[in-house]
């Protein structure tokens, strides 16, 4: 015990944290946490559970109710901090780093108990208060507050229906990795949904039919639009583009963030711009195109994010 | 009125409201309303379309045919340009600065009647490395900068990058990767700065840590003194100086390899994570300007890449010549050494002699070849020197003659053409490392990385090479 003083610490605090998110995801989705499911939660034996489950009762964070465990008023404003230092962490990896998407989670998981709560506020001025993180996520505000959301998943979406994805789970971690190879993330407009057989959906997703197992769609959930928008006819993405061709940007898709976002935008990739593709490398990628008389090599994988429509009339 | 509290709450009711991705959509209508300003008060003569020749040659040069042999051709003429126009103001500055300098000086300090060792350490030591460095290195520094510096005005070397990006995003780093590398063939350091323009930090640290595999400027006397006098003699009369010269460019290439693998290696365990963005301008061709362009890259690049050379050659220039001069008991160090490192030289199918060459020319790879020939005089008394710890070079065929002597054969020379291009970055580049990652981790990882590769490669060269022979 004296000889690791601060990993005990760090571990003991790392538990209580990860415990206090758990009672908060049972609140919130209105199961009460038992001691069976939060020894799930923690990977770790019901004995551990208990005495985790013992000190936060000990320090007035959580109380028992019947046979479940609920949150103090305390405790829920602490868990919602660590929820807000994770979101907030995960965002900040998106936007600034180049971590892969499948990390941010794991990675996440780590900083949130070890930053305190001055380095959480830096960390939110610095984003310049982002209300979701990466997965759509809503982060709470310092004050604590978290708006409850009722999202439908793919796997229940009415057909036909158009609307957009709003949060992704990051956990199965594999699972989130084949959603974010999809080019699905939150804000992505879908149309045409059709589910199949088996249970996977059929949708339009930026100009290409995809085909979302089922494994998957209940991972994903979406919001209806609020508002009816018009989308131009014909709308595809630039990599689909054949060499000699000419579009005008739509937009850049939601799942483009970041610095990729930033530098597209710098090279005035905006709503409007005319762009021709001239030619591609010996390999076909990266390719090259004309964008205000500059000419840009875009990798395919980029320029897969970029949704663009035929021009409506010849060149003047 | 209501109360401050309420505003506070609603507006705190009203931000979850508004869309996701709402800061974005604002972003994207400002650089759109930004671009429509600009369209509407911009007039521009002319059309927007590329002339139709730059078109051309785009096409010629990023053909999937055509671009690899062009762009391997331009190397080996820029290489055969360095090579063969550095020969000549090279031997005229050995002449001036080793042979009548050095003479000059002795005879100074002869006059002012100074102790013979002090002699030796500032003429024979320090000042005959420095003027070594300068010989060997200002001419082909003075060719390749300025040739790389117009093929960069010309528009080549960002095709370059566009052609090689696919290989390189398939290795996990960077097209523009292939532009630091190309600068590394002039100076490694130099190459280490260049990736600045790498926006993302992981596939910047890639292109940093394999920049050493681009042969610089400091090893190329290296290889093409060992393709001259070993290789290019194996081949038929006539065909010597294209043969050395091919050789020469198969380890350039094979250097590109390494850099490739391990960028994919790196990519894979240490520096792990997706390809980010890549963008690239690929600007109009256009004429360069001669005169400012030789100008400025001879300010900018060649002159302060000599005085870093030759700041770190005078203290080398006295460790050479104190490691052949000092004697313990009856020996001098460097033979000490000599004899203490052969077993494992053998092994990598070099000399004891070398692996001390390439301890004492951490500061700079130029005087490996001198520091070769003047440590194997010395250890095998061969004649032809000018007196231990002096660094000296004669015309190629003593040189076989000194090496033969010293018991070399071709086995010996494809190693070290291997270890050349396989072994830790000069001091200039781990410090440039070093001060461009801040990080002592990185920094000797780029050191051991090389020396790692380059001694199973030469084990494996020379163990196959024995079981054939």
């Amino acid at each position: 015990m004296k000889r690791f003083p601060k990993s005990q610490a760090e571990s003991s605090r790392e538990r209580i944290e990860d415990a206090l998110k758990h009672l908060l995801d049972c609140d919130e989705s209105g199961r009460g946490a038992t001691l069976e499911s939060l020894a799930g939660a923690l990977g770790k034996p019901r004995q551990v559970a208990a005495e985790v489950l013992g000190e936060l009762r000990g320090r007035g964070l959580a109380g028992a109710l019947g046979d479940s465990h609920r949150l103090t008023e305390d405790g829920r404003v602490y868990a919602l901090q660590v929820v807000r230092s994770h979101r907030l962490y995960e965002t900040w990896l998106a936007r600034e780093t180049g971590t892969p998407a499948d990390s941010w989670h794991r990675e996440a998981h780590k900083a949130e108990h070890l930053m305190n709560p001055d380095e959480v506020d830096a960390l939110a001025d610095l984003l310049n208060h982002p209300r979701f993180d990466p997965h759509g996520d809503p982060i709470p505000t310092r004050e604590g507050h978290l708006p409850k959301r009722s999202l439908v998943s793919l796997a229940s979406w009415p057909d036909e229906e158009a609307g957009h994805v709003e949060h992704i789970e990051d956990e199965p971690e594999a699972l989130f990795r084949r959603i974010q190879t999809l080019g699905l993330a939150p804000g992505t407009r879908l149309d045409g949904a059709l589910h199949l057989a088996d249970g996977s959906v059929e949708c339009t997703v930026e100009g290409r039919r995809l085909i979302v197992p089922s494994a998957l769609a209940s991972l994903i959930h979406l919001e209806r639009l609020d508002e009816p928008d018009h989308r131009p006819e014909g709308l595809h993405r630039l990599s689909d583009l054949p060499i000699g061709g000419d579009a005008v940007v739509y937009s850049l898709s939601p799942s483009c963030n970041g610095a990729e976002r930033r530098r597209l935008l710098d090279l005035g990739v905006v709503p409007g711009t005319r762009i021709h593709c001239e030619f591609a490398s010996p390999f076909g990628s990266p390719r090259s195109y004309l964008i205000r008389g500059a000419l840009i090599a875009l990798r395919n994988q980029q320029a897969e994010r970029i949704l663009v429509h035929p021009p409506a009339s010849s060149p003047p | 009125m209501k109360h401050p509290e309420d505003v506070i709450r609603s507006a705190e009711e009203l931000r979850w409201q508004l869309p996701q991705n709402l800061h974005d959509r604002i972003a994207e209508s400002i650089y759109g309303e930004a671009a429509r300003i600009a369209s509407r008060s911009i007039r521009r003569n002319g059309s927007s379309r590329r002339l139709v020749w730059q078109q051309k040659l785009d096409r010629i040069l990023t053909h999937p045919w055509t671009a690899f042999p062009i762009m391997v051709l331009v190397l080996g003429v820029i290489l055969w340009l360095t090579i063969v126009g550095a020969n000549v103001p090279s031997g005229m500055l050995a002449t001036l600065l080793v042979d009548q300098g050095h003479a000059l000086l002795s005879g100074w300090f002869a006059a002012a009647g100074a102790p013979v060792w002090l002699k030796g350490l500032l003429v024979d030591g320090m000042y005959l490395a420095t003027a070594w460095v300068i010989a060997v290195m200002l001419p082909p520094m003075a060719i390749f900068f300025p040739c790389f510096t117009l093929l960069e005005d010309f528009g080549f070397l960002p095709r370059v990058a566009f052609n090689l990006d696919r290989v390189f995003q398939k290795a996990g780093a960077h097209g523009k990767q292939a532009l630091t590398m190309a600068m590394g063939l002039g100076c490694n350091a130099a190459g280490v700065v260049a990736t600045r323009i790498i926006d993302s930090p992981r596939e910047r640290l890639i292109a940093i840590l394999t920049n050493n595999f681009s042969l610089c400027n400091g090893r190329w006397p290296t290889q093409i003194l060992m393709a001259g006098v070993f290789i290019g003699t194996l081949a038929p009369k006539g065909w010597g100086g294209s043969i050395a010269a091919l050789s020469v460019l198969v380890v350039a290439l094979l250097g590109f390899g390494f850099a490739l693998l391990t960028s994919w290696l790196l990519a894979r365990t240490l520096l792990r994570g997706e390809a980010t963005s890549f963008s690239l301008e690929l600007p109009p061709y256009r004429p360069p300007n001669f005169w400012k362009t030789l100008y400025t890259s001879l300010i900018d690049r060649t002159l302060i890449v000599l005085w870093r050379a030759v700041v770190f050659a005078l203290p080398a220039g006295a460790a050479i010549w104190l490691c052949a001069n000092v004697s313990i008991g009856g020996q001098s160090a460097a033979a000490w050494f000599v004899q203490f490192a052969d077993p494992l030289a053998w092994v990598m199918g070099l000399t004891g002699v070398i692996l001390l060459a390439y301890i004492v020319a951490i500061p700079a790879n130029e005087i490996v070849v001198p520091t070769i020939l003047m440590l194997t005089v010395l250890v095998t008394g061969a004649s032809g020197g000018a007196g231990a710890g002096v660094m000296f070079e004669t015309d190629d065929e003593s040189v076989r003659a000194i090496l033969t002597a010293g018991g070399w054969t071709t086995l010996t020379a494809v190693c070290l053409m291997l270890f050349s291009l396989c072994h830790n970055p000069c001091s200039t580049t781990i410090y440039t490392i070093y001060k461009e990652t801040r990080s002592f981790k990185w920094t000797t990882v780029s050191v051991v990385m090389p020396l790692a590769i380059g001694f199973v490669l030469c084990s494996t060269v020379a163990a196959v090479w024995r079981w054939l022979a």
